[in-house]
């Protein structure tokens, strides 16, 4: 019975995740081993972390949508290296990278929930603009020495496995699942997303709860931006391009619905994984990148066509559902 | 009838509020390039390419602008431009006859327009994501037939006809926008198809109700958008007759920033295809002004940013007062 209902709701996840692994197996052999699990799981904490304040804000409901989470990710970590490069410490440039990120996170939750602009426009804009501002700041060009004390964020290991993935993702996946499933702001972010009007005759600020859920993906980009500079020992303004289009894709893909108010941390996880399943296969295997997005882009719309109830309901034999 | 013909004077008049604010824009900036730049702004070449790119981005705002206020948003035409040209490219040199090569190219264009129109209209899928995933898939196409190589055997009557060639002094690809405006300015507020649009945009299920073929209106109107798409290639050809992976790359959020500052509603159920015009016009200028100001090109990511928000948010202001004259004006009524 349990697994029924397992099946149900994650069982297109469950598929895809199959086949992204089939496939990748075929790509390049080499993918499926202890191995090259941790060495993608690098890759995977910090889309994976991007990807987490993209479900949030879908949550979050009334279109919410993040297009920005890519520059946010890339500003933040010129703020660092920029910083850092007027010789401030360490530890006080990554505290004013992570409130730069947590401020643009709250700069786009403003102005969509005061102003009443759809968040896919306001997103769009900022997207412009941040990473314009990350060219600015760096006039277009890389900010690379970093004190080797930096280092040890992106590149040392706890027992064998990145240290990112074991000190810093999967303490925030845990704090985010239990945000989600045991606190009132959880709660109150999934009322605000599936029906915000029942979470404002609950007394729940709509606006309030929006902004914290876009400041949330503000700050996780900002973490993700960190841990890429500490990684590469670079920071980069044009990191994160397609960053948006992929954490959308996993978000879906990890069960978050677009009409907001149903998703989990840990569908958002195996989505995570997948998709870095399916990326490190083709660099592994040499193939182009672009090749790489066209497929993220195949399984987000074959996704969608999954979830559709219409499609699913005949798929299964079900009673079709009409909305 | 009385009540409509209160309501609608009062829309009207600040439609053209909006557009004489935009003209005004527009007359500031050019004024501002024109000392800045020291007369270069009104030489004859620097005239001519920003009415060709000004027509680039005008000929498929116009199908954006239907797409827009339909309640829908394309972010594939980017995509869609670099793939078509990609074909027409290709279909040029195996067969080198510019009538099959124009033709494929564009068939291209419209193909994938109505595979979006097919995807948004029976899949309910959120427009933006699907046309999010098709720009990803169509760029890996490209490169699927490029290669990263670069097709430079492109047929230089594009440059000839549409650039070179002029009308009354000024370059036929301009002229080509301004045709194509003012035939889908009749058809929005003429046509049974365009009046569709707009009740679609407003309200779809009342539209569904009514008996409007909201799916077909829908798929048309993406396919529109897709051939469009196509003929700003050929324009971009005339311009630069050269074929990449990344042409077309970023080219969406220039002709939505056009739409969007043209005063077209982002929500829906509201726009004109004039504006879009008038918003191409100011986008290219701003792009033109920033090279012959010397700013640094870093500048302008940050700029079409900010344009976009302060015109949705004028644009917001402008329609409360709007609203509240015809809540007014209905009120007065009965």
């Amino acid at each position: 019975m349990r697994w029924k209902s397992v099946w149900h709701t994650h069982g297109w996840l469950i598929t895809i995740f199959i086949v992204i692994i089939i496939v990748s197996t075929v790509v390049a052999p080499g993918s499926l081993s202890l191995q090259g699990i941790s060495a993608m799981s690098v890759y995977a904490v910090e889309i994976g972390l991007i990807a987490f304040g993209e479900m949030w804000v879908i949550l979050s409901g009334g279109g919410g949508i993040d297009l920005s989470v890519g520059s946010m990710y890339a500003l933040s970590q010129v703020v660092l290296g920029v910083l850092v490069l007027h010789h401030m410490t360490l530890a006080v440039s990554v505290a004013l990278a992570l409130l730069a990120g947590l401020m643009m996170g709250m700069v786009n939750g403003l102005i969509v929930t005061v102003t009443g602009i759809p968040a896919i426009i306001v997103t769009l804009a900022t997207m412009y603009a941040y990473s314009g501002l990350a060219l600015v700041l760096t006039q277009g060009v890389d900010i690379s020495p970093f004190p080797a004390s930096f280092n040890f964020i992106g590149q040392s290991q706890i027992m064998g496995l990145p240290f990112q993935l074991i000190a810093i993702y999967v303490p925030i996946a845990l704090l985010m699942a239990l945000v989600l499933g045991r606190t009132s702001y959880g709660w109150n972010l999934q009322l605000v997303g599936s029906n915000p009007i029942a979470a404002r005759f609950s007394g729940i600020s709509v606006t309030r709860t929006r902004i914290i859920a876009y400041a949330t993906a503000g700050l996780l980009s900002a973490i993700a931006g960190i841990i890429d500079a500490s990684r590469l020992v670079t920071a980069r303004p044009d990191a994160g391009g397609t960053a948006n289009l992929t954490a959308i894709t996993i978000a879906v893909l990890g069960g978050t619905q677009l009409q907001g108010g149903e998703g989990s941390i840990l569908g958002t996880v195996v989505a995570t994984f997948a998709i870095t399943w399916l990326s490190y296969s083709f660099g592994l295997a040499n193939i182009n990148s672009i090749y790489e997005e066209g497929a993220v882009g195949f399984v987000l719309l074959l996704t969608l066509l999954f979830q559709h109830q219409n499609f699913r309901a005949r798929l299964f034999n079900r009673q079709k559902i009409v909305p | 009838m009385a009540t409509a013909s209160h309501a609608f004077p009062g829309q009207k008049s600040t439609r053209v509020r909006y557009e004489l604010i935009l003209g005004l824009v527009i007359l500031i900036i050019v004024v501002a390039t024109s000392v800045g730049s020291r007369g270069q702004f009104w030489t004859a070449p620097n005239l001519d390419s920003l009415m060709v790119d000004t027509a680039m981005t005008a000929i498929p705002a116009i199908g954006m602008t239907f797409v827009i206020i339909m309640g829908g948003i394309d972010v594939s035409v980017g995509a869609i431009l670099g793939l078509s040209v990609t074909i027409l490219g290709l279909s040029y040199n195996s067969l080198p006859s510019v009538l099959v090569a124009t033709a494929a190219g564009l068939m291209a264009g419209l193909i994938m327009g109505v595979i979006n129109g097919l995807t948004i209209a029976y899949l309910n899928i959120p427009p933006i994501i699907t046309t999010l995933g098709f720009l990803s898939i169509w760029s890996a196409a490209i490169y699927l037939f490029l290669g990263g190589n670069w097709l430079t055997n492109i047929p230089s009557n594009y440059t000839q006809i549409l650039v070179m060639n002029k009308v009354l002094g000024l370059p036929t690809a301009i002229w080509a926008a301004l045709i194509l405006i003012a035939l889908f300015s009749w058809i929005s507020a003429r046509r049974p198809w365009g009046r569709y649009v707009y009740a679609i945009g407003n309200n779809r299920q009342a539209a569904r109700v009514q008996g409007i073929p909201v799916r077909l209106t829908m798929i048309l109107a993406y396919s529109l958008l897709g051939l469009l798409s196509a003929c700003a290639g050929i324009v971009n050809l005339a311009i630069s007759p050269l074929v990449q992976s990344t042409t077309g790359s970023g080219f969406e959020l220039s002709v939505i920033a056009a739409v969007v500052v043209g005063g077209t509603d982002i929500v829906g159920g509201r726009g004109t295809v004039y504006g879009s015009f008038l918003g191409a016009l100011l986008v290219e200028i701003i792009d033109d002004a920033v090279i012959l100001l010397h700013i640094q090109a870093f500048w302008q990511g940050v700029a079409t940013g900010l344009i976009i928000l302060v015109a949705v948010v004028s644009g917001i202001i402008v329609r409360r007062k709007t609203d509240r004259a015809t809540v007014r004006a209905l009120a007065s009524e009965g």
